[in-house]
């Protein structure tokens, strides 16, 4: 099972983006009727200056001075005006306004995929930021929600990278292929996403996990109140024609690498770091608990039945985790069995059955 | 609806001290408490759909009174106020029993897109009446004296035919709002607009006052002061805090402190400060 597909077996928050790969247009909106015309058209040219992209080309992101209109560069001459002895120009004083706009915009998208920021390394995140970012600026009041539809954008340039490489037999499977050394096709080379994701010595399937991560953790702390399904049931037999109905914070990743920890670090300052890979695949449950947003590894086997467990009964389920068990694993599912079900039941994981 | 004193004597006096709350403090505060008089809230934390903010601000609240303080009313945007979000912070008001909000004179959105910034405006007559008006509605759907913020500034507008004072004194008193006075902006503007800050304290009708805000600036290369809240209050900010409660004291106030945040026990040695200066 892929992290996509385990990703998918729980509700989305939000909706995708636009497709453009350019800056995008802002909504065409009613005005309130009493603001003067002149007002609203400097917020415009204004609000332009400001969502236009940093430059790169000295290897740092810096404001473009070729933001300002002549229209808003006019309408800021006064700007000119000495201060305590200094004569910084108009297009110097707005740089301020678009550093940080951008600044903030993101130290909310590294805080909200920490994983992914430490293994592209905080330059080459902040590039995909900024192109999700001109493709879809920020629409709420809430910050936070600017990193909506992040996960998706980043998820499909990586599916475009990667396309034909998946296995025919639809088994997960690690790859180790590092992000440099894809072969592009023509989709791929023209999309802004893939041509920054091209440039990073990351394995694959890293930064597949990295995204997948960041984004269960993310749905978990937007997700709403904790809830606990009060009398739930949690012998095997009575649940078996039943389907579980998991929390909209639930979320099952597969971990090949020690990424689990680098979501509580602070985002890295410069550049990728090295991460671990594990002898074995580790599976986490992410989802919102009572007082904070819980993770919790839990045993490959338990994994599998959780996966299945979202498209089919629990009785399906078991049967086909059974089937596909050796058979010492084949006791210890039923020696642990209650114990798990009681432990997803009584964490707020599944919320009733249907 | 009444002037500073009204409003806040239910939950702490006149010349109280708080510190803004930011979740850097939960534990901290919950634990072992904060030698504050109040604190205050970024309303935006604690409106959305997450329930964890909230149970923090319930513990806090318990034991400390708490004033609400917004940075996406879009006071001036060109965009309708968005009576959604006014309809959560009316809801968090009365939740947590807050006496007055406050938010700022900017726009912050434009053609719905949020630029989480806080923006200046011409400060030009023709624009009064706009503010005016929404003010007036906000603070009417709100329930509670609301609180307008002076911001700090990096560019001015050729559309500009009246001191910032003027303009929003007027803003304050039309639409029967009040001052949330920002001293540290006071300072930054001036600074980088070459104006007397000291005139701008003398515009000031203190008996609208509801409170006053303090903080930490720095200075860019190019020499504009910028608005950084991630240091101490400077020497220069202070002496006009102490011409501001000279003038206008006594008034609650506020120390808002929100990048590279220190322990709670740092800010309130400046709260301490506070009352060292204006003593």
């Amino acid at each position: 099972m892929s992290n996509e597909e385990l990703a998918d077996s729980a509700p989305r928050r939000g909706s995708a983006g636009p497709s453009s790969r350019t800056l995008a247009a802002p909504h065409a909106s009613k005005v309130d009727p009493s603001v003067p015309a002149w007002w609203a058209q400097l917020q415009g040219e204004f609000g332009a200056m400001l969502r236009t992209p940093l430059r790169t080309e000295r290897g740092r992101f810096e404001p473009d001075p070729d933001a300002c209109s002549p229209a808003l560069r006019a309408a800021l001459e006064r700007s000119t005006a000495l201060a305590g002895g200094s004569e910084p120009g108009v297009v110097e004083r707005l740089e301020v306004y678009q550093s940080q706009y951008w600044m903030r915009l993101f130290n909310t998208m590294q805080t909200a995929f920490r994983r992914l920021t430490h293994v592209l390394g905080p330059w080459r995140f902040n590039h995909l930021a900024q192109i999700h970012l001109s493709e879809r600026p920020p629409a709420h009041h809430d910050l936070d929600q600017c990193a909506n539809g992040f996960h998706g954008r980043i998820g499909r340039a990586l599916q475009g990278m990667a396309a034909g490489r998946t296995s025919s037999r639809g088994a997960y499977e690690v790859d180790q292929t590092r992000l440099c050394d894809l072969p592009l096709d023509e989709r791929a080379r023209t999309d802004p996403c893939c041509q920054q994701l091209a440039r990073s010595p990351a394995p694959l399937t890293l930064v597949r996990q990295a995204l997948s991560m960041d984004e269960a953790q993310r749905r978990a702390m937007l997700a709403g109140s904790f809830v606990r399904w009060e009398q739930p049931i949690v012998d095997p037999d009575r649940l078996a024609p039943c389907r579980l109905r998991f929390s909209a914070s639930f979320s099952l990743v597969r971990e090949d690498w020690e990424l689990a920890a680098l979501g509580y670090r602070k985002p890295a300052t410069t550049r990728a770091v090295e991460v671990s890979q594990h002898p074995h695949p580790h599976y986490w449950v992410f989802h919102r608990g009572p007082r904070a947003v819980g993770s919790v590894r839990v045993h490959p086997i338990f994994a599998r039945l959780l996966a299945r467990a979202a498209k089919e009964t629990v009785g399906e389920a078991l049967e086909a985790v059974r089937a596909a068990c050796k058979p010492d694993q084949r006791s210890q599912l039923e020696q642990e069995l209650g114990r798990w079900l009681r432990l997803g039941a009584e964490s707020g994981w599944w919320v009733g059955v249907t | 609806m009444g002037g500073r004193h009204r409003a806040s004597e239910a939950a702490f006096g006149a010349d109280a001290v708080g510190v803004g709350l930011r979740p850097e403090h939960y534990a901290e505060v919950v634990e072992h408490g904060a030698q504050v008089d109040f604190f205050e809230i970024i309303s935006e934390n604690y409106i959305g759909v997450a329930e964890l903010p909230r149970r923090h601000l319930r513990m806090i609240r318990e034991r400390y009174p708490v004033v609400a303080h917004g940075v996406s009313l879009n006071l001036l945007g060109a965009d309708p106020l968005d009576r959604g979000y006014l309809r959560r912070v009316k809801q968090l008001i009365e939740e947590f029993e807050i006496p007055y909000a406050s938010d700022h004179l900017c726009w912050t959105a434009s053609e719905r897109v949020h630029h989480h910034d806080l923006l200046p405006c011409p400060y030009d007559p023709a624009l009064i009446d706009y503010a005016v008006e929404r003010a007036a509605r906000v603070q009417d759907l709100l329930g509670v004296p609301f609180g307008i913020e002076n911001l700090s500034s990096y560019v001015t507008w050729a559309r500009d035919s009246m001191p910032e004072y003027e303009f929003y004194r007027q803003v304050v008193e039309r639409s029967g709002c009040y001052y949330m006075l920002d001293i540290n902006n006071i300072y930054v503007s001036a600074h980088n607009h070459g104006f007397d800050p000291h005139a701008y304290l003398e515009s000031i009708d203190w008996s609208r006052v509801l409170q006053v805000h303090l903080a930490g600036h720095s200075m860019l290369d190019n020499g504009l002061a910028h608005d950084t809240h991630d240091r101490e209050v400077s020497d220069e900010v202070w002496e006009l805090y102490r011409r501001a409660w000279q003038a206008g004291g006594p008034f609650p106030t506020l120390l808002e402190w929100d990048h590279q945040i220190p322990p709670i026990a740092t800010m309130v040695g400046q709260l301490e400060r506070a009352r060292e200066v204006r003593a």
